[in-house]
């Protein structure tokens, strides 16, 4: 084993590790993020078989096939994290309007004293 | 006006992001015009909210900025539970004139329409009041709501429009952003609700120029919409 594929083989387990760890990770994402780390994994052990592969799918070079899959990977993977997000931005919205409207049914707490310091707004509006 | 509509059946929805400059002129227009004024203030640093407290206006309030489609579900949610008969909204920048407020009311109060919505292009009066970049701007805008949405409109993104009760119950905007101009048409337009245009004058001011929107908005405003289709 070389250096570098040393490195890389590092990087994919340890990767693989941190991303399994998020405990709000769902199963097929693991599934997903499992075989991906391994499928890294291999192609870096044999380089071999990423040219083989290359060849078949009719890429010149090995290095050009795994680029472009991982470019698809990353689209993938951009996609998820948006949908998560969009979801989550719906989610926040839904629980700053029931504060809003929880407080402004009780009299006690006029908004004058909710007034404590607020981390600055994000500008969206 | 044919049918009597007390005022104190309108909650009016003023949306405020730091407007503690512009607010309090509007606000005691509406309650000298006896409209009950319900403010969103949606995330304020400045003294938005204490300055519609003062003028005896109901407020709600967003803890962080959310954007101008949520403070707007958030102010129908408000009016509903106040028991509010007519809802309509209107800007706190001063660009709306109070006055406009009764003939977008009053075909609901006459039962011909479940939604007003206010357009500067009816009269010619108005339109001339529109910077010529924004009266390009808005014409695509209707062009592209009318695609998105199939309803062929003469102003779009007006933030001038009133609605019903059982109107304003079926609404339910999930575009926190500007978009929701957009979703609420389309939600409109699917739920069969009755609408019509009636036209407003909108004043043009430094202020409400550098406060409204711009073309690259426009872009994200379309883009938005289409994401809440897809996403959700």
């Amino acid at each position: 084993m070389n250096a570098i594929q040393f490195l890389l083989v590092a990087a994919a387990v340890l990767w693989l590790a941190s991303y399994l760890a998020q405990v709000r990770t769902q199963g097929l994402a693991r599934l997903v993020a499992v075989v991906a780390a391994f499928a890294g994994i291999t192609l870096v052990l044999f380089p071999g078989l990423s040219v083989r592969l290359a060849k078949l799918l009719g890429v010149t070079r090995g290095v050009d096939l795994v680029i472009y899959l991982s470019l698809v990977g990353i689209g993938f993977l951009w996609l998820q994290l948006a949908t998560r997000m969009r979801a989550l931005e719906g989610q926040l919205t839904e629980l700053v309007r029931r504060i809003a409207l929880d407080r402004a049914a009780d009299p006690r707490s006029t908004p004058a004293q909710a007034a404590e310091p607020e981390r600055p707004p994000a500008t969206r509006s | 006006m044919n049918v009597s509509l007390p005022p104190a059946d309108v909650w009016v929805i003023v949306r405020a992001r730091n407007e503690a400059a512009t607010i309090d002129a509007v606000l005691s227009e509406l309650r000298s015009a006896g409209y009950r004024v319900l403010v969103v203030d949606d995330g304020s640093t400045d003294a938005t909210a204490e300055i519609a407290i003062r003028r005896d206006a109901l407020v709600v309030r967003h803890l962080v900025n959310l954007g101008p489609g949520a403070a707007l579900q958030t102010g129908l949610a408000a009016a509903l539970a106040v028991g509010a008969a007519f809802i309509a909204n209107l800007d706190a920048d001063g660009q709306h004139r109070v006055a406009d407020l009764r003939p977008l009311l009053e075909p609901l109060a006459e039962g011909r329409a479940d939604v007003a919505l206010g357009s500067r292009f009816l009269r010619r009066e108005d339109r001339l009041q529109v910077p010529f970049g924004r009266r390009v701007l808005l014409r695509g805008a209707v062009l592209v709501n009318a695609l998105l949405t199939g309803r062929l409109l003469s102003d779009a993104h007006n933030g001038l429009r009133a609605f019903t009760r059982a109107a304003a119950a079926s609404i339910q905007l999930r575009e926190e952003s500007f978009a929701y101009a957009t979703e609420l048409l389309d939600q409109v337009v699917k739920q069969r609700l009755r609408l019509v245009e009636v036209p407003v004058t909108v004043s043009y001011t430094r202020h409400t120029l550098a406060k409204g929107q711009t073309a690259w908005n426009a872009i994200n405003v379309v883009l938005d919409f289409l994401a809440g289709k897809v996403f959700r």
